[in-house]
């Protein structure tokens, strides 16, 4: 579905689009532009109080449903924390929020500012450059939209010792949508928080200056930013989407940045606690699906149990089937010998050669793969040879008998039937080395063994 | 002998090889980035059930096979218990599913290092020298000549909560991570379930095919 969204879209965007999985940044291109691409109402979608809001987070609410942990995987973090950012944002700032999130998320998301790196697209350059045009009528609009470009451009080192000077700052727009800014001291937290949600994309490249000393603190003031967050009024409505987390597992990192949830508890250890207990609840969503019968169990220790039984149930299949082997091993064990050599013996002749040449053509995998069309190139050889070596024919023949006798292989088998056993044999050590084969052609019995040895 | 190798195959059918080898491709753009364990089993999945994976590993096994043959009927003038032989066979096949799994997990890395851990000590059985003594514990531990077993504690006796405890079994289960962090062993869990899924089919297409050709000698 991503992808067909990266296609519609468009627009070739940087690196933000590597991931196919890309997050709200690719729906709302595509909402873009399933609607006329119109200047006014771009900017409407940005700054409209109440229908455009609702269909940003619609679609990013339709985003949302995508499972959230794999949104924060992204090679370029960033848009995967911008996905809540955003959702976050929204709630918080209205109008003046999405466009901080916009701005202030730039350089790898579409949302790119113009006072930092060049949108790529037309279609960003027309719904930013707008904007800054409607917006820069705010008079503390360009201070702040300076600042936010701090924040989106990664020369920013701490966000608690933010530098400026937020508190002096204007009153930001009364704004009925922006139920958390209204007083200078909330936008405070907020602008920090800005960067401490778009931080989770930017930390591949701080994380490389900051100190370990630096990262716990900052962890801990967002965390106690998100406190003072969840706190504040409840006119917020968008907070419902702003209760999914993110986390941001990166490559670069080490550590593991998860945005509390909204009503739950900020402290560290209930952070890290949570992250683990999501770990293991994925780790075990996974063995679900891979255990028969445990879609009906519930609860983690029943699934366990189902589990393990079923690990000790493959294990003890391994042994029994093991010791048929053996048993069959040791009653064929003449025949298996007699089947090497009739399997080398032959091979010496043109008959090898004309079937290596052949073979070699066509790779092992389609050869196999693609029954039947190899069935029809393979047929006039095989009957040409079955003149030569009559030895060969009448195993054949006899193998062909017993093959439609077993049951779960009788489509496969009977396109195989018309292969002759050291064409196989020979296809599957060309798998591994042509020289093998070479060794298999001219070496008796014994020196087999001692080159399986050598690759054991 | 070769038909064996290739009717090993079937069991899994060539569309869903192609579907899964396109899905690998398209996980995989996602998966070099991250790392969670969706991703990595959602791979490992892939690769589990793949056809490709299935002939090689099948082609591993018909030679540790026949070494052991070969190994067990030139060692011993009387014959080996079935169930020494069985086991020789399940510790070669356990061995092929290790190597098959290209080294990227754990359970995979502890079974080859057993083994290589059994030869060594048995190699440094008859030097036994206790002039060194970081020698004399490689001795005592030859002496046992058998692996080290991971500290069966009484699980039950102590407080750990119901799930810790089962993972602490499933651990124990999986070869290498008995003392390993819950996490690990559920992924390692996932990784060695679908290998023994493999090696099951494996295996079990192997006896009949070789069960059904010596039932029938082809005349000569």
């Amino acid at each position: 579905m991503e992808n067909e969204l990266f296609m519609n879209a468009g627009v070739s965007h940087p690196p933000v689009m590597t991931s196919p999985s890309s997050s709200s940044a690719m729906l709302k291109w595509v909402s873009m532009e399933t609607q006329p691409v119109d200047p006014s109402l771009s900017r409407n979608l940005f700054w409209e109080k109440s229908t455009e809001q609702s269909i940003f987070d619609s679609a990013l609410s339709s985003l949302v449903s995508s499972p959230t942990p794999s949104n924060s995987n992204f090679s370029v973090g960033g848009v995967g924390g911008e996905n809540v950012i955003m959702r976050e944002l929204i709630g918080k700032l209205g109008n003046i929020g999405d466009i901080y999130g916009i701005t202030a998320s730039n350089g790898n998301s579409c949302y790119a500012t113009p006072m930092s790196s060049p949108p790529p697209g037309s279609m960003m350059e027309t719904k930013t450059t707008t904007p800054m045009a409607e917006l820069s009528g705010d008079p503390g609009f360009a201070e702040r939209a300076a600042r936010f470009s701090c924040f989106g451009s990664r020369s920013f080192n701490s966000r608690t010792n933010s530098p400026f000077p937020i508190n002096n700052e204007p009153p930001i727009t009364t704004n009925e949508k922006m139920p958390r800014v209204s007083s200078s001291p909330v936008f405070k937290p907020l602008a920090s928080q800005v960067p401490a949600g778009e931080s989770s994309g930017e930390f591949s490249r701080k994380r490389k200056t900051k100190s370990k000393q630096n990262s716990p603190s900052t962890v801990s003031s967002s965390k106690e930013i998100e406190e003072k967050e969840d706190s504040d009024p409840k006119r917020c409505k968008k907070s419902e989407e702003n209760g999914d987390k993110t986390k941001s597992i990166d490559p670069y990192k080490d550590y593991i940045h998860v945005r509390a949830r909204r009503g739950q508890a900020t402290d560290s250890h209930s952070l890290a606690e949570r992250v683990r207990r999501e770990k293991i609840s994925e780790r075990m969503k996974l063995l679900q699906d891979l255990v028969p019968g445990c879609n009906k169990v519930t609860g983690k220790a029943l699934m366990l149990d189902e589990i393990i039984n079923y690990v000790q149930s493959l294990q003890r299949q391994v042994e029994f089937l093991s010791m048929k082997l053996s048993s069959v091993n040791t009653r064929l064990d003449f025949n298996m010998d007699a089947l090497l050599s009739k399997d080398i013996f032959p091979s010496s002749n043109n008959l090898m050669h004309h079937q290596q040449v052949l073979q070699l053509d066509s790779s092992a995998e389609t050869l196999l793969g693609d029954h039947h069309n190899k069935n029809l190139q393979l047929n006039p050889d095989i009957s040409s040879n079955n003149v030569i070596n009559p030895l060969e024919t009448s195993e054949t023949r006899s193998f062909i008998s017993h093959l439609p006798t077993l049951a779960h292989f009788t489509d496969s088998i009977s396109q195989y039937s018309t292969f002759s056993e050291d064409d196989l044999h020979s296809i599957i050590h060309m798998g591994f080395a042509q020289n093998r084969l070479q060794e298999l052609n001219q070496g008796s019995s014994n020196q087999v063994p001692s080159h399986m040895k050598a690759e054991l | 002998m070769a038909t064996l190798i290739s009717e090993i195959e079937p069991p899994t059918s060539t569309t869903t090889d192609l579907v899964r080898r396109k899905k690998r491709s398209s996980v995989s753009s996602a998966a070099s980035s991250s790392t969670t364990a969706g991703s990595v089993s959602s791979e490992s999945h892939a690769r589990w059930r793949s056809e490709k994976q299935q002939r090689i590993y099948s082609a591993k096994l018909i030679q540790a096979l026949q070494q052991v043959r070969l190994n067990s009927s030139a060692a011993t003038s009387s014959s080996p218990t079935a169930q020494k032989r069985g086991k020789a066979v399940r510790e070669a096949a356990d061995r092929a599913l290790a190597v098959s799994a290209r080294g990227r997990t754990l359970w995979s890395r502890a079974i080859l290092a057993n083994r290589i851990k059994l030869k060594f000590r048995k190699q440094k059985r008859p030097r036994t020298t206790t002039k060194i003594p970081s020698m004399t514990t490689v001795v005592n531990s030859s002496n046992r000549s058998r692996k080290r077993r991971v500290s069966v504690l009484r699980l039950n006796k102590k407080n750990i909560p119901d799930v810790n405890r089962k993972v602490r079994v499933l651990g124990r289960l999986v070869p290498g991570c008995g003392k390993q962090s819950v996490p690990v062993i559920l992924e390692e869990a996932t990784d060695y379930i679908q290998a023994l899924e493999m090696q099951v089919r494996a295996m079990n297409s192997l006896v009949q095919l070789l069960s059904s050709y010596g039932s029938a000698p082809p005349p000569i």
